[in-house]
């Protein structure tokens, strides 16, 4: 699909350039102009260290993560919509994908959208933080401790990939189906029951990219004692680019799939 | 994306600001330690590089904060390179430009002192000593003054002007501690007047003072620090333990909120361990 219809790939492109651009502006917060926004809340909630070369590039990934939350709030869930959009045009019969027509179909159902992505990364959030929180208050700081502490996470890993295999469906369902907020919820684990291994497969696989690269990303800080601290701001623009190819694969793999089910629900 | 990173990269040539400066010193400062390290293996070039990295601080961000520190790196880099006159020239460029950042013109002037007694000017290193303490009196380096002048003479085995010096030395210290007994400078103030007994072997009159801070000051963290340092003396100079373990014990019970606590403790378990 992608070779036929290249254009699929735009929402996600679209996205990554929007996260660039949070980066840039963030890489750019202790300097003048962008430091007249930035100066006073980096100061309040974090250090005015932080201002600072290198130590800024110590909280660019964390100003970085918030950029990104930012980004999906506002456009990254239209441009998934937008992409839903696309994939079922690319299966109609005339086979014309248009872009700006599923830019509008997607804002039209921008709080539906919204709030499927919330409630997944809101049970994301609470999955893969608080186990760890308890862990870390209730134990020591001992070997066996630690070791808990990293299955626990792994295990945490584990099940935000389901979570998201869980709602994944929930985007086709609004821009496809017309589904509303409760219905599209209810139609994603009525095809995750049918599809779940396959479903999971589709995520985890390119996820595990984003997972890999995570470890990386954890080694910032050492990283850039050995080399130079910029090394933060290309670790972060590969993980955009990344999340590009990991989200473009899942989208659009499992919208494909999607439709699939729909034809075959409709065969029967 | 990769226009964006084109534009961010070009932005980032456009230098100018504190930013900019201190992105230069960090990285003129990583090759200075790294020179630091290794400096036996250290070629003219490389020393001529950092100190070019510096100068270009110097002189392209003159009014900034740290340009002065950047000018005190260009003189030590000289000085360690055998270079003197230079060395000297380059401090004296601190009290010349930077006459507003009295630290580093004291730090500055110090330098120039040193490089005076390495070249055996005494009076022109007491010159420059004399000017730190009577044009910048309120700096650190203002305060380290009296003890360098005694450590000097006591060297070069002037023992009468040593003497006094280590007892003007020890009456600007102890006036300083009953000026301001609360303060994170008077704790560091005990041990220059340590240090001042320490050199004459005076073990007695220095236990004498620390025990007269523990009854002044007890409510201070002067009081800890005393008992903490009168532990020491018993344990390594007097070689009595046993009045050592019973200071330390003391400090655990009385000031057991206090960092000196826990040294407290590591040292109690040093004199438990049996001796090879």
């Amino acid at each position: 699909m992608i070779v036929k219809y290249p254009r699929v790939l735009l929402p996600f492109f679209i996205k990554a350039v929007f996260e660039a651009l949070a980066l840039t502006v963030f890489f750019y917060s202790p300097r003048p102009p962008f430091s007249i926004v930035f100066a006073q809340p980096i100061k309040s909630f974090f250090d005015a260290k932080f201002l600072h070369y290198p130590n800024n590039f110590s909280l660019l990934p964390t100003l970085f993560y918030y950029g990104q939350i930012f980004v999906m709030v506002t456009f990254g869930v239209i441009m998934y919509g937008m992409a839903m959009g696309m994939v079922s045009q690319a299966h109609s019969e005339d086979g014309e994908v248009k872009i700006f027509g599923n830019f509008n179909r997607s804002v039209r159902r921008y709080f539906a959208l919204i709030g499927i992505w919330l409630i997944a990364f809101m049970v994301s959030l609470v999955i893969s933080k608080v186990p760890p929180v308890i862990i870390k208050k209730l134990m020591q700081p001992t070997p066996s401790a630690i070791l808990l502490l990293q299955i626990v996470s792994y295990i945490g890993i584990v099940l935000v990939f389901a979570v998201e295999a869980f709602f994944i469906y929930a985007y086709p369902a609004i821009i496809i189906e017309r589904k509303g907020f409760f219905g599209a919820i209810k139609r994603s684990f009525n095809v995750i029951r049918h599809v779940f291994l396959t479903t999971f497969i589709l995520i985890f696989v390119p996820r595990l990219i984003e997972f890999l690269y995570m470890f990386v990303k954890q080694k910032q800080q050492g990283l850039m004692n050995l080399t130079v601290p910029e090394i933060t701001l290309v670790i972060l623009g590969v993980g955009i680019f990344l999340a590009f190819v990991a989200d473009a694969l899942v989208f659009l793999s499992t919208a494909n799939l999607f439709i699939l089910k729909q034809e075959t629900e409709k065969g029967v | 994306m990769l226009l964006v990173f084109a534009v961010a990269l070009i932005l980032n040539g456009c230098d100018s600001g504190a930013y900019s400066a201190e992105k230069r010193f960090w990285h003129a400062s990583k090759a200075y330690n790294k020179l630091m390290k290794a400096s036996e293996k250290a070629t003219q070039v490389d020393y001529q590089k950092v100190i070019d990295s510096f100068r270009e601080i110097t002189i392209r961000y003159p009014m900034w904060l740290n340009s002065a520190q950047a000018q005190f790196n260009i003189g030590q880099l000289y000085a360690m390179q055998g270079n003197l006159s230079k060395a000297k020239d380059e401090f004296g460029v601190i009290l010349k430009d930077h006459f507003g950042n009295v630290d580093m013109c004291a730090r500055g002037l110090f330098m120039i002192a040193l490089i005076h007694e390495r070249e055996d000017n005494w009076p022109k290193a007491r010159e420059a000593l004399d000017k730190i303490t009577d044009s910048y009196p309120d700096t650190d380096t203002a305060f380290q003054v009296p003890i360098h002048i005694a450590e000097y003479y006591k060297i070069k085995g002037r023992n009468a002007e040593a003497e006094a010096a280590y007892s003007a030395a020890l009456d600007k210290y102890k006036k300083a501690i009953k000026d301001n007994p609360k303060t994170y400078g008077a704790i560091v103030t005990v041990d220059l007047i340590v240090t001042c007994y320490v050199d004459q072997e005076k073990w007695n009159e220095a236990l004498d003072y620390l025990s007269g801070l523990v009854s002044d000051y007890s409510d201070t963290l002067l009081a800890p620090k005393a008992m903490f340092i009168k532990g020491a003396i018993y344990e390594q100079k007097l070689s009595q333990p046993d009045k050592a373990r019973e200071l330390y014990r003391e400090i655990m019970q009385k000031y057991s909120k206090t960092p000196f606590a826990k040294a407290a403790q590591q040292q109690i378990e040093g004199l438990n361990k049996p001796k090879k």
